[in-house]
This record gives structure tokens, sequence and C-alpha cells, in this order.
């Protein structure tokens, strides 16, 4: 998988709770919902198709060996 | 002066005194010192500080030093993430020892023993305590006869469960995590280094996490994460733990049992630690998580930010309100340990769903991704805590951009044949590189210009020639100077030992 930009642990940690921060009491189906609605922001702001289908097809990978579902 | 509390924070603080001079009375309601597992990690800042009351050295040579820890994830063998914790090198001290309590405990003891203004009553208990505006007065149950002791000063080294804390009625808000950890001290003879071993999701437990710490004399600190819902007598019988740890080690590794316990925690602590004539220091005013090793080195860490303080008042050197300065400082450094370790425990045990897929995601992410590693949270490790907004710091002089900021501790160095932090010692210090000034009346001036072997603490503190920095007594930068001169750190110098600007 390419490697952007890696985030420094504090910064890591701080966007770590509060994404958890985000779910705390809220039914699965709300949070569901809640991370759709992220995805959507974020692929916004990624605003580039062949970036985005390429993190959507890379999201499925085998977490032994890295590869990619095909 | 009146320390109540005879673990690490109190005896520490004890000799941090005791070195200055003062008169010091420790009280502790033990007349032993009580074994079983306890703190068994020390940060390099904790040996930083110990060194400066001179068990440093020894307490290396009793521990096991170790600097790196791994995550390993399911049945992985590799680990998913590893971390150094003194990525620096060349300092005296290394990134973490591992040391059971008592062993520091004791070395803090014989160091008491070199100093006849220091007394420690054992077997002596707090019983009741009052303040007014120039003191306070405590009554003591002892075997020989009860009595009372009025003193100017005194402060409460006396764990979670502070009697002068609930005596004086005062809080202790925090929050309670629903889940119990089993320790497992064991003896035996293991082939695993001298590193941090975490795992999520083992095969040996489960869905729940272990962790693994080597500490002197062949004993394995395993700490299992056992679920909320348990028996807290039957798990820590040996028909129940040893199953665990045989499935941990193998069948074929013999073990004996040192200690089982089983643990819940909180985090929690006191809206503000100085109380008038009363202060608190150590577990007595906060409470944290075990994981990141953030309860004992932060307590040492109070105790190095209030000695000094309390030294300079005591001589009549700086107002009483100086020590305002200690409620802030060690305020931010609780909180900052508090904001660790709940997230660290939150990422450790998920509660919730969505909690748990998070956790699971960056734990499967991290196996093929480095972006993903940053996220996993095994315990972000006890380091020294900054006052960027500190108010005993002064802006900086002149053009800085490397180095070490105001509010930060020193970082070592070799200097001459030892070591930086070693000469700094525990006063006020100008550090320079040459330079044409001055130093206030009173104040030690190191000149690296004048040392030998001085090139990497140059580097290190950007101390390019002609700029110095005024460092205080618990080796924090108070401020720093491209063009110092009589005035200008006779201001710094002001308020970072008055708390008041010139």
């Amino acid at each position: 998988m390419s490697e952007a930009n890696i985030l420094s642990t504090a910064d890591a940690d701080t966007i770590y709770a509060q994404l958890i921060d985000l779910h705390r009491g809220r039914s699965d189906a709300e949070s569901l919902r809640l991370n759709a609605r992220l995805i959507l922001l974020l692929i916004n702001q990624i605003s580039d198709v062949e970036t985005v289908l390429k993190l959507i097809a890379s999201a499925e990978f085998d977490t032994m060996t890295g590869e990619i579902a095909s | 002066m009146v320390i109540v509390g005879t673990g690490p924070v109190g005896l520490a603080l004890a000799i941090d005194l005791g070195q200055r001079g003062h008169e010091v009375l420790v009280i502790g309601k033990f007349d032993f010192i009580p074994d079983g597992s306890k703190a068994i990690c020390f940060s390099k800042r904790s040996l930083d500080i110990l060194d400066r009351l001179k068990v440093g050295g020894q307490a290396v040579e009793r521990g096991v030093t170790w600097n790196v820890g791994k995550v390993f994830w399911k049945d992985s063998r590799e680990p998913i993430y590893q971390f150094d914790l003194l990525p620096v090198k060349n300092q005296k001290m290394p990134g973490f020892i591992n040391l059971q309590q008592y062993y520091l405990e004791d070395l803090l003891i014989g160091r008491i023993s070199e100093l006849p203004n220091v007394e420690v009553r054992w077997g002596h208990e707090v019983t009741d305590v009052s303040t007014s505006a120039s003191g306070a007065k405590i009554g003591v149950k002892a075997e020989g006869g009860d009595y009372e002791i009025t003193c100017e000063w005194l402060v409460a080294c006396d764990g979670s469960k502070s009697t002068i804390r609930n005596k004086l009625d005062l809080d202790f808000e925090g929050r309670v995590f629903e889940d119990n950890f089993l320790i497992a001290d064991v003896r035996m003879k293991g082939d695993f280094p001298a590193e941090r071993w975490f795992w999520f999701d083992p095969p040996f437990n489960p869905g729940k996490s272990v962790l693994l710490h080597k500490q002197p004399d062949d004993i394995w600190r395993i700490d299992f994460q056992l679920g909320w819902d348990i028996d807290r007598e039957a798990c820590i019988r040996p028909e129940n733990v040893n199953p665990l740890v045989k499935a941990m080690l193998g069948a074929d590794v013999e073990f004996e049992r040192e200690w089982y316990s089983v643990y819940t925690f909180q985090c929690r602590r006191m809206a503000r630690f100085v109380h008038g004539r009363a202060i608190f220091a150590g577990d007595s005013a906060h409470l944290v998580s075990p994981f990141g090793a953030r309860g004992c080195n932060g307590g040492l860490a109070d105790i190095d930010n209030l000695g000094w303080k309390l030294d300079l008042v005591l001589r009549g050197d700086a107002p009483e309100e100086f020590l305002e300065t200690y409620n802030i400082e060690a305020i931010t450094t609780a909180d900052e340990n508090i904001l660790n370790s709940t997230r660290s425990t939150d990422f450790l045990t998920p509660k919730s769903a969505v909690s748990t897929a998070f956790r699971d995601a960056v734990l499967d992410l991290a196996g093929v991704s480095d972006f993903a590693r940053a996220f996993v949270n095994s315990g972000r490790l006890s380091t020294a805590v900054g006052y960027p907004d500190g108010p005993l710091n002064s802006p900086d002089e002149g053009d800085w951009l490397g180095g070490v900021a105001s509010g930060y501790p020193v970082i070592d160095a070799p200097l001459d044949e030892g070591w930086l932090l070693e000469k700094l010692g525990g006063r006020f210090v100008i550090l320079s590189n040459g330079g044409q000034f001055d130093p206030p009346l009173g104040v030690d001036h190191i000149d690296l210009a004048a040392r030998t072997n001085a090139r990497i603490a140059i580097e290190r503190l950007d101390l390019r020639p002609g700029s110095a920095y005024l460092i205080r007594p618990d080796q924090y930068v108070a401020a720093r100077f491209r063009t110092p001169d009589a005035d200008n750190l006779t201001a710094a110098l002001k308020r970072s030992s008055q708390g008041v600007s010139a």
C-alpha cells in the first residue's frame, strides 16, 4: 500500500479519541450511519476519482499478505 | 516539614529536601516495606530525577534495562508495531528500567540513612489533620503512645486512599473503568528478551490482551485482561492462574508463583493539589490506569517539581504563593497522564461494537501499512511532560528554532568525562556557549566553551556561540537568550524563582 504523510502518535491518538467520542452512547445503527457519512465527507475531501477507487479496493486486503482481494 | 507516606514518592521528596539541608520528618503507617506487585517500570525521566537524588546508578544496576516495546496481534510471530523509548542515544540513563517497587524503596531508604536531617517514623499512623494559615497539625497513633505534631508544611504522599485527603474532606473526581486485570508475577528461566511485549487477542487469552515484562531475579510480570464479570476471588487461585500462564509459555516451561493479584483501575485527580499548608503529590493527588507506567513516574515528576519550590519558600527566598506554580505545573502533568492513560484504555478495552471495529481495523492495517501503526495504542509510555505555557517561563530572546524550549526538560548529552544533567544538579544554572555577560549573583554558570566533549550538548541545545539558557533546579528550561546580559538574565531568574515578572 502506498504511504502518504504518516501522523505522529500524538496526532493519531487525538484523532482516534475524537472518533471514539463521536460514537459514545450511540446505537450500532446510528454508528453505522455516522461512519458512512464520515466516509462520504472524506471522499469529498479527496476529490479524486482514481484515488478514491484505489482506496475502496485497498480496504479489502488480506491481513497476512497485505494483498488486495480480487 | 512533615511528609506523610513512605512509598517512593514520599521517600524521594524527603531526600530532595534533605539534600537541600531541611529538617524533614516522614511518617508512614507501615513498619515494613510491603512486597507484592506495584510499580515496576521507571522511565528515563524518573531515572534522571533519581540520579539527582543519588540512587539512579544503583537503580539501573539493580533493574532490567529496556528500550524497545513490541506489539503482537492474534498468533502473529512478528510484531505488527514496535517502538524505541530512547530514540536519542548518548544519554546517561536508558529509556526504561523494570525494578520491583520494594527494591526502589530499599535504595531510597539507604540514601535517607546518609542524611542525618531526615527522620522516618515507621508504623506511625496519621489519625487527624487540620490546617491553618501558618501550618498544619496532625494527630498520630503509634505503639509508644499517640501524639500531635505541628508543622509549617505538610505534604501528603499517602497514596490513592490518602488519609490526609479524606480527613480534610477533599474531592477526588474521575472515571472508573469496567475491566479486571490479573497480575501474575512468576519466576522462571524465560528466553524472552528484555522488552515490553504486548498482545492483542492472542490464542492464550482470546479476545483480550496480555502484557509481558521482565523484572530482576528471573521474575516476569504477565498481565492478563480478564473482563468485567468475573469472580475476583476465584481468578487469583493458582489452579485458575496456572493454566493461563502455561498456555502462554508452553506446557514445558517450568515456573513458580511469585505473586498473583487482580486489579481494576480508575483515572482520577483532585481539583487542586495545594490546599493552603497541605500539599498533595503522587497517587493521593491523581490516579491513572497502569498502561503507560504513568503512576509512580507521575508521582516522581510531582516531587521533582515541588522539592526546589518548597526549598525556596522554606528559606524565605520565594513567597508562599510561589507554590501555586506547583499546583499549575503538576496539574498539567497529571492531565497529560490521565489523557494518555484514558486513551490507551479506550483502545485496549473497546466498550462498544463500533469501538471494537475501529480498534480491529487499526490492527488489521498495522500489519501491512505504516500509517496505521501510529494508531496502535498499547500504552503510551511515560515521558517528561512539558509546560509550554508554564507561569515560570520567559519568552525566547532572539531566534530559536532547534534546542529545548522553555518549559521542557534539558535533554542529556555527554560532557567532560560524564554527562550534562549530572553537572546541572539541582540548582539554578546558566548554561552558555561562551558569551560576555555577568551572571546574576548566586547563580552558577556552566560555560560549554570552556568544557571538553561538549559538541553533542551544544548541538542538542542549539547553543550557538554567545547563547545561553537559564535552567531551573528541576532541569527544566526557564529561558534562553541569543544575547544574554545581566538585565534579561536577572528578569528571567526573578520570574522563574519568584513566579513574578520583573
